[in-house]
């Protein structure tokens, strides 16, 4: 992630009125948000109108940002509760992402010939594949943990979870991971 | 933790994911030193571990930063047009203000128009003018007068209620 101007100058230019300063905010996170969207959302449509949401929700409540935390944890939270209040829009049954239990299957998703993937031999894709294959919650909290290396901190502030709740799903989030990456090895790092 | 504890796959994963106190660790670095299966499981873990952190990021449709500066900017819109129609505004109002003080004008010229202080002015400088009576009482009690009173009334009060839907709905945009 680029820090020649730093999160706080953007924020600060941005709420002075300037519109590049928020340009740049997007274009700094959006691959990120829209990344841990669509671990949630299953969707790239619906993942791409809940980021472009999700932004805009952010840009209205900038004001209110005190930087007591990572801005990336604040926009994250902001993500992740956009994300819920969409899934409970298409089913209003789903109290928390734990009621998402059924695993979601992405291939044809993810990539239109996701089903060749393997015979591709392209890796990328096929991770994209065994994330997808997690729950809503599990690939969150995966995502945020591994890749977004975020603390389980700052996960318990994004997620409203407490830490032992927010640590026992990791465990599990986990635990669900390497057992489809076992059954391909191939996507273990060397 | 204690001296005699199995060094789990979940220990290592916590030692692994620095879930551990600084007194487990160094109790799990030691078991590590003499158990080099252990060490070899760790090795293992932590390969897993570099693999979760590869998993690559998805990329939005091309022009995503555009179409939320769009939305962005089209948000704000009512806001700017709001600044406007309060420009306008003040036409209004003032326009509304002038028409108030023509209609309440006859009631301030008035011989009888109870005075809020009295004012002393050397009576050189007081220049001789004769207010003209006259019975107001014609104009006020006429059906014409009463009826540009009453517009005048129902336009400021759907001004008002205009205005009042106005800050709601801005409010509501937000």
């Amino acid at each position: 992630m680029s820090t020649a101007i730093t999160d706080e100058t953007l924020i600060q230019q941005a709420l002075a009125g300037r519109q590049a300063a928020f340009a740049n905010l997007v274009t700094r996170y959006e691959r990120y948000v829209f990344t841990l969207v669509l671990r949630l959302v299953k969707n790239r449509e619906d993942a791409h109108e809940v980021a472009q949401d999700t932004f805009l929700r952010a840009f209205r409540y900038l004001a209110d940002f005190r930087g007591d935390a990572r801005f990336s944890t604040w926009l994250y939270k902001i993500a992740y509760s956009t994300s819920l209040n969409f899934l409970r829009k298409q089913n209003p049954d789903i109290l928390s992402l734990d009621d998402q239990e059924k695993p979601v299957n992405l291939l044809h998703v993810s990539s239109p010939d996701a089903s060749h993937a393997m015979e591709l031999a392209d890796r990328n894709i096929a991770l994209q594949q065994a994330i997808a294959q997690l729950s809503s919650d599990d690939a969150a909290i995966i995502t945020l943990f591994y890749l977004y290396e975020h603390s389980l901190e700052e996960i318990c502030q994004i997620t409203n979870l407490t830490m032992t709740n927010a640590k026992t799903k990791l465990c599990r989030a986990r635990q669900r991971l390497r057992h489809i990456m076992e059954q391909n090895p191939h996507l273990m790092a060397g | 933790m204690n001296h005699h504890f199995i060094l789990t796959d979940e220990i290592l994963w916590d030692y692994a994911d620095g879930f551990l106190s600084p007194e487990e660790k160094k109790q799990v670095e030691a078991r590590l030193k003499e158990h080099p299966d252990s060490q070899a499981r760790l090795d293992h873990i932590l390969m897993e571990k570099r693999s979760f952190a590869t998993f690559p990021l998805e990329k939005p449709e091309s022009g995503f930063t555009q179409q939320v500066m769009h939305a962005w900017t089209m948000e704000q819109k009512p806001v700017k047009n709001a600044s406007k129609v309060k420009h306008k505004d003040w036409i209004f109002w003032g326009a509304a203000g002038i028409l108030l003080m023509l209609l309440f004008t006859p009631f301030l010229l008035a011989p009888d128009a109870p005075a809020t202080e009295p004012v002393r002015i050397p009576e050189k400088f007081v220049p001789q003018i004769t207010v003209p009576s006259y019975d107001w009482t014609g104009l006020l009690n006429s059906n014409l007068t009463q009826f540009l009173l009453l517009i005048t009334l129902a336009l400021l009060g759907l001004k008002l209620l205009d205005k009042y839907l106005q800050v709601r709905y801005l409010h509501t945009a937000r």
